[in-house]
C-alpha cells in the first residue's frame, strides 16, 4: 500500500471528569490528500457522531460523510461533496427526512465543520502565518450550526475569526510535541476556542472550548509520522 | 452512552502469500436492536482502501450506508445509500462515471446489502438467520450490492442480486483471537448458479461475528486476529 496512516485518541474532560472520547484513523496519499474516520462518543448529550472527511493537500474539504445518533436513535445521515464553490448534500434525517441541498458560495470554502475536535484544527490549515497575532476571518462550511453538532447534518454557512499565536512545545498524555497555537475569536472579541496541533499532520495535542468547560486532550497517537 | 460496542480487526490471508490485508472494525448496538459496522480495510495486492459504514436494523436489514474506495493511492468513489420498504438508492460520485443517482424499486426492504468488508458477509447469514434459524437454505431478495467485482474495487454504485445462505451446522474455531462456537454458512449468489463458489463463514455470537471466512475465488481466508467483545 501507498499511503501511510495514523491513529489516534482524544479525551473530552469537563469540570466532573471523562465527558467523551474520539477514536480516530487518518490516511495520508501520495497526492497529499487524506481522509479521517472519527468515530466521536459525547456522553452528557449522548451524541454518537461518525464522520468520514477527505481534503486535499491543503486541508480543503472534498466528500464528507456523517452520521448521528442521539439519545441512543438514529438522528441524520448526510453525504457532502464540494467542487469549486459549490457545495451538495445527500441525506436523510429525522427533522427533516430526505434531503437533496446544493448550496453555492462566493469561494471555495475553506474548511467544513464536521465536529469532531480533531476536524477542528484542519479548520485553520489555510490562515496567513505572516501577519502576527492580528485576527483574521475565514468563510466555510458547516454541518450543523449547534456547538455539540446534533441537528442536521445538512449544510449551512460558518465564518471563524482565528488569532495566530506561533509555535509552542506543549504536552499531553501522547507525549510532547511541536504545535501551532490558535484561537478562534468570537464575534465580541473573546476567545471561543483555543488548539494546539502539530505542525505537518495537525494532529490536535490540546483544546480548550470556554462553552462547554471542556479540555479535550490527545491521549494516543500511534502510526507513520509525516 | 446507552449503546454498546465491539471491536476487532480481520487479516486477509492469501495462500501461499501469507498477509495481504486487514480489516479493522467497530461495531455500535443500540437499545432498538439498530447496528452500526464501521470497517476501514486494505487490501495490499489490489493496492486498495474500503471505508464503509453501514447501519442495519435489528433484523439486520439495511437502513443507510457510506462506502469510499481509494484504489493504487488514488480517489475511485465516494457513496451514500439509504433503504427504505420499497426503494433502495444511492448518491455517488466516482472517478469513473462523475456525479450519479441510483433508484432501485424494491418489493420489501433489501435483504441485506453487499458492501464488501467481510463483517458484511457475516450480516448476509445476520440477515437470512433472522428470517429462520434452522439449519438449511435461506433466500435472501433483493439483495443490494455497492460493486459486483469479487474485491469490490468498482463503483461504488448500485446492483442487485439474490442470495442463498446455506447454514451447515455448527463448530468450534480457534483463531489468533480464541477459540469460538461457530456457526458454518455458505453463501452463494442466486444470479450466476456455479459461476463463482460460495464465500464460507464459520461466525459466532448473536452479533455474528466472523472467526474465519474462506473464499476460494479469491484463494484466501480471513481470521479473527484481535477482539474485544462482551456477548449483549
Amino acid at each position: 500500500m501507498q499511503h501511510r496512516t495514523y491513529r489516534y485518541t482524544i479525551q473530552y474532560l469537563g469540570p466532573k471528569g471523562e465527558r467523551g472520547r474520539e477514536f480516530c484513523t487518518v490516511t495520508v496519499h501520495g497526492n497529499g490528500g487524506r481522509t479521517i474516520r472519527a468515530l466521536c462518543e459525547m456522553d452528557d448529550s449522548e451524541v454518537l457522531r461518525d464522520v468520514t472527511a477527505s481534503v486535499d493537500k491543503d486541508f480543503r474539504p472534498e466528500d464528507v460523510f456523517v452520521r448521528l445518533s442521539v439519545k441512543d436513535a438514529f438522528f441524520g445521515s448526510s453525504w457532502f461533496r464540494f467542487a469549486g464553490n459549490r457545495v451538495e448534500c445527500e441525506g436523510f434525517t429525522v427533522n427533516e427526512g430526505r434531503i437533496s441541498q446544493v448550496m453555492e458560495f462566493d469561494r471555495p470554502p475553506h474548511s467544513f465543520v464536521t465536529h469532531p475536535v480533531a476536524c477542528d484544527v484542519w479548520h485553520f490549515a489555510g490562515i496567513d502565518r505572516t501577519i502576527g497575532d492580528r485576527v483574521q476571518e475565514h468563510y466555510g462550511a458547516s454541518c450543523s450550526p449547534l456547538p455539540n453538532g446534533a441537528s442536521g447534518p445538512m449544510i449551512g454557512r460558518t465564518h471563524h475569526r482565528f488569532r495566530y499565536l506561533g509555535r509552542e512545545t506543549v504536552e499531553s498524555p501522547a507525549g510532547r510535541f511541536e504545535t501551532e497555537h490558535v484561537q478562534f475569536i468570537k464575534a465580541d472579541g473573546s476567545v471561543g476556542l483555543e488548539a494546539w496541533c502539530t505542525l505537518t499532520d495537525r494532529v490536535l495535542v490540546k483544546m480548550y472550548f470556554p462553552i462547554l468547560d471542556t479540555h479535550y486532550n490527545l491521549m494516543e497517537l500511534t502510526g507513520s509520522k509525516g | 452512552m446507552q449503546h454498546r460496542s465491539y471491536r476487532g480487526k480481520i487479516l486477509y490471508l492469501t495462500d501461499g502469500k501469507g498477509e495481504m490485508g486487514r480489516e479493522h472494525f467497530h461495531v455500535t448496538v443500540h437499545g432498538n436492536g439498530d447496528r452500526t459496522l464501521r470497517a476501514y480495510v486494505e487490501m495490499d495486492d489490489d493496492d486498495l482502501i474500503r471505508d464503509v459504514t453501514y447501519t442495519v436494523n435489528k433484523a439486520f436489514q439495511p437502513l443507510d450506508a457510506f462506502v469510499r474506495l481509494t484504489i493504487k493511492d488514488k480517489f475511485t468513489g465516494s457513496a451514500w445509500y439509504r433503504f427504505s420498504d420499497h426503494l433502495m438508492e444511492c448518491a455517488a460520485f466516482t472517478a469513473g462515471e462523475g456525479r450519479i443517482r441510483y433508484e432501485r424499486p424494491t418489493t420489501q426492504r433489501a435483504g441485506s446489502f453487499g458492501c464488501h468488508p467481510v463483517c458484511c458477509d457475516t450480516w448476509h447469514t445476520a440477515a437470512a438467520w433472522h428470517k429462520g434459524g434452522a439449519p438449511g437454505r435461506h433466500t435472501l431478495r433483493e439483495v443490494g450490492m455497492s460493486s459486483y467485482m469479487p474485491n469490490g474495487g468498482s463503483g461504488p454504485d448500485l446492483g442487485q442480486i439474490d442470495l442463498h445462505v446455506d447454514y451447515l451446522g455448527d463448530r468450534q474455531v480457534t483463531t489468533p483471537a480464541g477459540t469460538f462456537a461457530t456457526r458454518h454458512y455458505a453463501n452463494h449468489r442466486v444470479n450466476a448458479p456455479g459461476t463463482r463458489p460460495p464465500v464460507e463463514i464459520w461466525a459466532f455470537s448473536s452479533d455474528f461475528i466472523p472467526a474465519t471466512i474462506r473464499w476460494e475465488l479469491l484463494k484466501q481466508t480471513y481470521e479473527l486476529v484481535e477482539l474485544d467483545h462482551t456477548e449483549a
